[in-house]
């Protein structure tokens, strides 16, 4: 498995454990409020923008996607 | 003109809209099975990223999401929470799909799965298992079109019409169109339900409380509601602070079985390119916070309408409460009608594909010899499950909806089957079974014995121990398929 692989499924294990108990519960009170929201829900809202940030950079080093060639554009729709 | 007839003039625009949305992409595809149930392979970023998302967010986020804030608070993250890492697989085997689909001509879930481990049984397992959950699922997206409409007109139209006439214009698309229509007009519905979602998230607090910090401090500072409400993990059904136990399963299962839901998972096949498969799982985030503004919605109503029962009704409830313009409140209820069709379409043409070319192809398989025939039988279906569900939506009184209360325990049982199909070269078609039916029956034991279960997690994640055991233990101890099939797979 390389580096790249293993930093990624590090960090979404990661993610998913700090969706549920016990991460969740040091970060699911209703204070601080960040940003007018409470913690519980600013926390989600982080780990969402975490993964999409995640699965991103996982694209965007993706040996592949440079390599691979498009495909024809189609007439159909 | 009384206020509800110009609103039910707004939602008959969209309801045209939407049919012409989904006719005329139809006369584009050519008149194979690939073309109806695949979209000849050729959908693009911009609408696989709409139907993935629009299909996901059915009457269920619109009605369902704002009443779970409103009643059990902090709970309703859940609905955000499994999202977040849920539609992530579908980057790594979404291409693989993709290209074995188009390599051997696979469509749905279930031929894929048949064709990996050998065994027509689980083909026939699957299909039964799909349109057990499907039909209920559609029923409801039908409960909540009727409901609308009722609402609208003040029951001036009975909610028996208005899921006939809403389902009758998706019925109409799915038939001529197959999935090319499901993505148009899912595209039409999911742009026109962000921003909806977006206006009121932002505009009732302000409203209400003069912005959406104003609006939580309240709520926390109110005598008047449990201090829980804001507290993850929130409250439960009763009302009382939901268990850690409770929460967490229900995040990890809706997780695990997101993927791997038939209609979601079939669209691999219709997309163009691995790139439009992954960017489309990349991408899915960006759809998932739309749900931030409906959950406002539903805490929005907490201390200024309390006890609005039953809670599924809180967004409609403060629609008619508000001094607002006609216009506004009538793209308000056609956005809810957008999320019960965009998902209610999707599952319709999954459901209809699923039972003839899983199912019927191995009872009749004499009967679907050509593409046209087969065609032509998956718009009987098509026909055939839209009446089904209707009669089960408005006429019947059995609850058909309870058995949705354990599909996401019984879907999450593809996942390893799924997993194993690219990971795992000793599975074999035996332990597949062996997984899929001892998890099913071990979910289904469990909802209806929850008094049984050692510890109070989801029904499901005892499904996922037995079905992993199984898929372990039987395969190891039965031949491993032929070198060719798992190579194709290993290797896709």
């Amino acid at each position: 498995m390389t580096l790249r692989k293993k930093i990624f499924l590090g960090l979404l294990v990661t993610i998913q454990l700090a969706l549920i108990w016990p991460i969740y519960a040091l970060f699911g009170d209703v204070h601080l409020m960040v940003l007018g929201l409470p913690l519980s829900l600013a926390w989600i809202i982080a780990m969402l923008f975490a993964s999409f940030f995640l699965l991103l950079w996982y694209y965007w080093t993706d040996p592949s996607r440079t390599s691979s060639p498009r495909p024809p554009k189609s007439k159909r729709p | 003109m009384e206020n509800w007839i110009l609103i039910l003039i707004i939602c008959g625009i969209y309801l045209a809209i939407t049919l012409a949305m989904g006719i005329i992409p139809g006369l584009k595809v050519s008149d194979s099975v690939t073309g109806f149930v695949a979209g000849d392979r050729s959908m693009n970023l911009f609408i696989l990223y709409f139907v993935m998302g629009a299909s996901v967010f059915s009457s269920f986020a619109f009605l369902g999401g704002p009443g779970w804030a409103y009643s059990r608070g902090a709970a309703a993250f859940y609905i955000i929470a499994y999202g977040i890492t849920g539609m992530i697989p579908i980057y790594f085997f979404g291409p693989k799909v993709r290209r074995l689909g188009k390599k051997h001509g696979f469509v749905t879930q279930a031929e894929i799965l048949q064709d990996r481990y050998n065994s027509k049984t689980l083909s026939a397992l699957l299909a039964a298992l799909s349109i057990l959950v499907f039909i209920p699922y559609l029923t409801l997206q039908m409960k909540g079109a009727g409901y609308v409409i009722t609402t609208v007109s003040e029951g001036a139209i009975p909610q028996w019409l208005g899921a006939g006439v809403a389902y009758l214009v998706v019925l109409l698309y799915v038939y001529f169109s197959g999935v090319m229509g499901v993505g148009w007009t899912n595209t039409f519905q999911g742009i026109f339900m962000m921003i909806i979602a977006w206006f009121l998230g932002l505009y009732l607090p302000y409203k209400l409380f003069g912005g959406v910090g104003a609006m939580f401090t309240q709520i926390a500072q109110s005598p008047d509601v449990s201090k829980a409400i804001l507290q993850a993990p929130g409250l439960n059904g009763k009302g009382a602070p939901w268990s850690w136990w409770g929460y967490s399963s229900a995040v990890l299962i809706s997780a695990i079985g997101f993927s791997v839901w038939p209609h979601l998972f079939m669209r691999a096949f219709a997309a163009d390119s691995d790139r439009t498969m992954k960017m489309t799982a990349v991408l899915y985030p960006t759809f998932q916070l739309f749900l931030v503004p409906i959950l406002i919605i539903g805490f929005s109503a907490i201390l200024v309408y309390p006890d609005v029962t039953p809670a599924d009704t809180i967004l409609p409830y403060i629609l008619t409460q508000l001094d607002l313009p006609v216009l506004l409140v009538g793209l308000v209820f056609a956005g809810t009608l957008a999320a019960s069709m965009s998902s209610g379409d999707a599952i319709l043409h999954s459901a209809a594909s699923i039972g003839v070319r899983d199912g019927l192809s191995l009872l009749l398989p004499d009967h679907l010899k050509t593409d046209q025939k087969e065609r032509r039988y998956i718009r009987v279906l098509v026909v055939v499950i839209s009446i089904t569900a209707y009669y089960f939506a408005v006429i019947s009184d059995v609850p058909i909806v309870n058995l949705l209360l354990g599909s996401y325990g019984g879907v999450a049982q593809i996942f390893p089957l799924v997993f194993c199909m690219f990971y795992w070269e000793r599975a074999t078609g035996s332990g597949a079974l062996a997984a899929l039916t001892g998890g099913v029956a071990t979910t289904i034991f469990f909802l209806l014995y929850p008094d049984l279960r050692p510890v109070p997690m989801h029904e499901g994640i005892y499904g996922l121990i037995v079905n992993i055991s199984l898929l372990t233990g039987v395969s190891l101890a039965t031949p491993p398929e032929s070198e060719d099939r798992i190579e194709r797979y290993i290797q896709a």
